[in-house]
């Protein structure tokens, strides 16, 4: 406890202290959606007990450390850190996916790129949710007559298993297991011939990152089903999420974006009225999550970013107050816990923009939350670093993304496949640019 | 970091006193502009400020990355893919009030191809372009030199008034355009002396919220972040790591990054006697002791996390396509390996300084001043660690007048280390900073070096087919240059800049920092 403790308040002591000078908090959000937050349930005084030192690895975003440390302890935390490996592996391949189309994409591709890049533009398409392409591209005939062995027994495999990669047989990660981590084969797993001087280019096949969110996938519903609906807010843009209530305690919250299962609900509501394409009324979540209330007064026909950078600021306020109230007295560390609720607040908007198709709205929010976390300690997030990598891979944008991915290689050994998809890119659009002059 | 009392507080006071007025937006920037001209942008602070006063012809988005463009409006390919017929907007208006046409496309273009516009920057263009013929008042047709893969991505250059230069295409670094550009930006610029103030310009394709903005040069940081806090400026364009948390801690300021890929370096006069062996290079490589360097200058611990800046071995950021992770950084220093070096090469130690020939060393080192506020006595420091190994030396700063008229030109040859950055926009493209000085390459070769191996390697990426080979070559190089050591490399340290709330709308990305200014808005 003392460790975590002592790193929250180092970091809320830096710099001078807060300036606070909006006397008037607009969007009032009641004491008892405070209360209901995690950031409350841990302010009471020894709440987190001595499990605290525990969480320091997550703190850390050292999960491996934590799945062995607090996983052991906490079915709901160890459930949570795979929820949350397999989203990033999902975020991965959806990087990779963006990143191979860009490349390889058909006003992209070049006379000098191996024909096997048509297998990696068919995972790309079914990562995409368009099974049809994935098997128009898999199934081509000069695929099946590749020299590469790798990619011959690749497609025979995609083919024997109707396209779905979890019957592949591909990539063996070991057997799934709560308490532990796949096996992760070291990129690049082909070399591709070019079609130009007897040359070949590396690159990562991204069924191995579907396999490794599966497994963490499978692994955390193991460790405690109801951790579903964390999975279900970071998988691919396709799949369904259910109108299931999540019922969450502080383990499965902490130190997180959403500040209560209210939170979560409401995000998970806006995310799968942008996938079914249909309404949503953010009055319906008012009763239950501060961050709808938070919101509401800033989204019509789009999101008013500075609406919501204030609202995200009021919110911090309001709640640091609650902190103060529960715990009984001020307290260096409250105004960190606090900014958890801001951050989740942004992302909500920053995902209710995505379903407007507010698409200005939408990246200036997710700039602006990534920004955010970055001024902290802690660093950025994995997820939204990997999410927004995946967004910028998508836009064409390969220096942002690998940047991203370069922050978070460390986090978890597949994610280092995603790179060979990037630097390919990368490679692309910036010699399509042509040169350029340093500048000092 | 918690910051002391310093009597420049003072200053800081003053400053908010003298600068806060009416609805003008204040901010400090890392230097004052070289040149307004984009032909001659040598700086960051140079092509910011060229963002703000003209318009590319093709930029990308900084919402969604879409190549894009507010002068042209519809674009055809033409005779075989190796020409484009551009239609220009109608209605878009120099700051002159002078219309702008196909004649200023042509213009710019036939500008960069005259051999009599001596920039660096119109030289990469000519092996772009062929020529540009005006087909109608509004309509340009540009010719490239071969057919290329997404040919607009080429064309981000700023277009140029023809009128100001009265058709002559060999455009001179000395002209007026220089500090008092007219361009089709949101706002004109004026240079003073002592700073640069830019006042809107309505047009049908901008309409800046802000009326009037100053661009001041920053100096000491900590007087530039209390000057923030005391609301005297509403901008800072680069806060130093350092000063970061004490920003981020008011609700008042908000910190924005500003992700260039841009790295430090040590670059070493290879002509230098004592310093063309290279083995004395590679002594002063393990002399120096980076994880002490960043933590006495950056304020960045030995094992601390989320670090805004990571060593590098090579030329490119870590994050980069072209970075060779095959070479390991060199963190901290190994004397015992600088000794069995410097000793191999022929150096003695007498009286606890190294000799070359009989002659004490005595190391000339300087640095851009302006890098100096970044990184405060990233200087002293380099210089106290040659020292404590038993070398001689000399400190200077070098202004920035001096910076791009010895140091860029390889005319700074008496020094013996130069401590500085480059930062990169979409290509990273080392060529002009380590090929040799002959037929317009190695442009900005600081002392000059010259390798045929190294010559050969650029040359392959120049000439590369397919983007591995260009890979490869880039790959190789780093290997060569980390071994060869014409620069000591350092690190990628990120930027960020802090501006006031009050400040709405700014959308700031990598290489596009004032692209989006008309949804800038100040609210008081």
């Amino acid at each position: 406890m003392v460790r975590l403790l002592s790193v929250v308040l180092m970091v809320s002591c830096s710099g001078s202290p807060k300036q606070e000078s909006r006397a008037d908090v607009q969007n009032a959000v009641s004491s008892t959606l405070l209360s209901s937050t995690w950031q409350a349930q841990v302010a009471v005084p020894g709440a987190l007990d001595e499990r605290e030192s525990l969480w320091m690895d997550y703190y850390n975003w050292s999960y491996d450390a934590a799945i062995d440390g607090l996983g052991a302890q906490s079915a709901e935390a160890l459930a949570r850190f795979h929820a949350e490996l397999s989203g990033l592996y999902r975020q991965a391949a959806l990087l990779q996916a963006h990143a191979i189309l860009e490349t390889y994409g058909p006003d992209q591709i070049r006379k000098t790129d191996p024909d096997e890049v048509q297998y990696l533009v068919g995972v790309a398409h079914w990562i995409l949710g368009d099974v049809q392409a994935a098997e128009k591209h898999i199934r081509l005939p000069q695929l099946a007559a590749s020299s590469v062995a790798g990619i011959q027994k690749a497609v025979g495999a995609w083919s024997g298993a109707g396209m779905d990669p979890l019957k592949t047989g591909l990539f063996d990660l070991g057997a799934v297991q709560t308490n532990g981590l796949p096996t992760v084969r070291p990129a690049p797993h082909y070399e591709l011939p070019e079609k130009v001087d007897d040359r070949s280019v590396g690159v990562s096949d991204p069924t191995e990152t579907i396999l490794l969110a599966d497994w963490h996938e499978r692994a955390a519903i193991e460790a405690l089903p109801t951790i579903r609906p964390l999975l279900e807010l970071w998988s691919f843009p396709w799949q369904k999420i259910s109108e299931d209530k999540a019922s969450l305690s502080t383990d499965g919250l902490f130190l997180g974006p959403w500040s209560s299962n209210g939170d979560l609900d409401f995000v998970r509501a806006i995310e799968r009225a942008k996938r079914n394409e249909q309404g949503i009324d953010v009055e319906n979540f008012m009763a239950v999550s501060p961050a709808a209330v938070a919101l509401a007064p800033c989204v019509g026909e789009k999101v008013d970013v500075d609406c919501v950078l204030g609202a995200g600021s009021d919110l911090q306020k309001q709640l640091k107050q609650e902190l103060k109230t529960v715990s009984g007295a001020e307290d260096g560390r409250h105004a960190m816990l606090a900014s958890y609720a801001k951050q989740g607040l942004l992302q909500a908007g920053m995902r209710y923009a995505g379903f407007l198709k507010d698409e200005e709205s939408e990246s200036r929010l997710r700039r602006i939350a990534l920004d955010d976390m970055s001024n902290d300690h802690r660093g950025k997030a994995p997820l939204a670093a990997l999410a927004k990598a995946a967004w910028d891979a998508k836009t064409r944008n390969p220096h942002h993304a690998q940047d991203l991915l370069h922050g978070q290689v460390q986090v978890a050994s597949g994610l280092k496949a995603a790179r060979y998809s990037l630097d390919v890119l990368y490679l692309r659009v910036t010699r399509d640019v042509g040169g350029g002059q340093p500048m000092h | 970091m918690r910051l002391k009392k310093n009597p420049l507080l003072v200053v800081a006071g003053l400053a908010a006193a003298l600068l806060t007025t009416g609805q003008s937006v204040n901010f400090y920037e890392e230097a004052l502009p070289t040149s307004m001209n984009p032909l001659y942008a040598k700086s960051m602070v140079d092509t910011r400020v060229n963002e703000l006063v003209l318009d590319r012809l093709y930029y990308h988005s900084p919402i969604n990355n879409d190549l894009t463009s507010r002068l042209v409006s519809q674009w055809q390919m033409s005779e075989g893919g190796k020409a484009m017929k551009l239609t220009l907007k109608k209605g878009i208006k120099w700051h002159d009030g002078k219309p702008l046409t196909a004649t200023d496309v042509c213009f710019t273009i036939d500008a960069m191809l005259d051999k009599g516009t001596p920039s660096p920057i119109a030289v990469a263009k000519r092996s772009v372009f062929s020529g540009c013929e005006v087909v109608e008042d509004h309509v340009a047709l540009v010719r490239f030199t071969k057919i290329f893969h997404n040919p607009r991505y080429r064309l981000d250059f700023y277009v140029m008034p023809a009128h100001v230069f009265e058709g002559n295409t060999a455009i001179s670094p000395d002209h007026a355009f220089s500090s008092r550009p007219i361009g089709t930006g949101p706002v004109k610029g004026s240079k003073g002396r002592r700073g640069v103030s830019f006042s809107k310009v309505p047009n049908k394709h901008h309409s800046a919220k802000i009326p009037q903005m100053s661009l001041q040069e920053g100096a000491d940081p900590l007087v530039q972040v209390r000057t923030l806090q005391n609301n005297g400026v509403q901008g800072i364009i680069t806060v130093p790591p350092p000063y970061r948390a004490d920003v981020s801690a008011s609700d008042e300021l908000s910190l924005k990054s500003y992700d260039l890929r841009s790295w430090w370096f040590v670059a070493v006069n290879t002509s230098k006697t004592h310093l063309r062996d290279k083995r004395i290079r590679q002594a002063l490589n393990s002399i120096i002791n980076r994880v002490e360097l960043r933590q006495l200058s950056i304020g960045v611990g030995p094992k601390e996390k989320n670090s805004p800046c990571e060593f590098i071995s090579g030329p490119f950021v870590q994050s980069s396509s072209y970075y060779n992770r095959g070479v390991e950084v060199q963190e901290t220093s190994d004397l015992n390996a600088a000794i069995r070096l410097l000793k191999a090469a022929g150096m003695r130690k007498v009286g606890g300084s190294w000799q070359y020939r009989g002659k004490p060393v005595n190391l000339k080192i300087g640095i851009k001043a302006s890098l100096d506020v970044e990184a405060p006595d990233l200087l002293s420091q380099v210089s106290n660690q040659l020292g404590a190994a038993g070398f001689q030396r000399q400190q200077h700063k070098i202004s920035t007048d001096d910076w791009n008229r010895k140091v860029l030109t390889g005319k700074a040859t008496d020094y013996d280390l130069i401590i500085g950055k480059w930062s990169f926009g979409l290509v990273e493209d080392v060529n002009p900073l380590f090929h040799s000085r002959k037929g317009g390459r190695g442009n900005l070769n600081i002392f000059n070096y010259s390798s045929t191996k190294v010559d050969t390697l650029l040359a392959q990426f120049d000439g590369a087919r397919t983007d591995t080979q260009a890979q490869d070559a880039y790959h190789k190089l780093h290997e060569v240059l980390a071994e060869e050591l014409p620069y000591l490399f350092l690190w990628k340290l990120d930027t960020k800049s802090a501006w006031q709330t009050s400040v709405r709308g700014n959308n700031i990305s990598a290489y596009y920092y004032w692209t989006e200014f008309s949804s800038w808005k100040y609210v008081q």
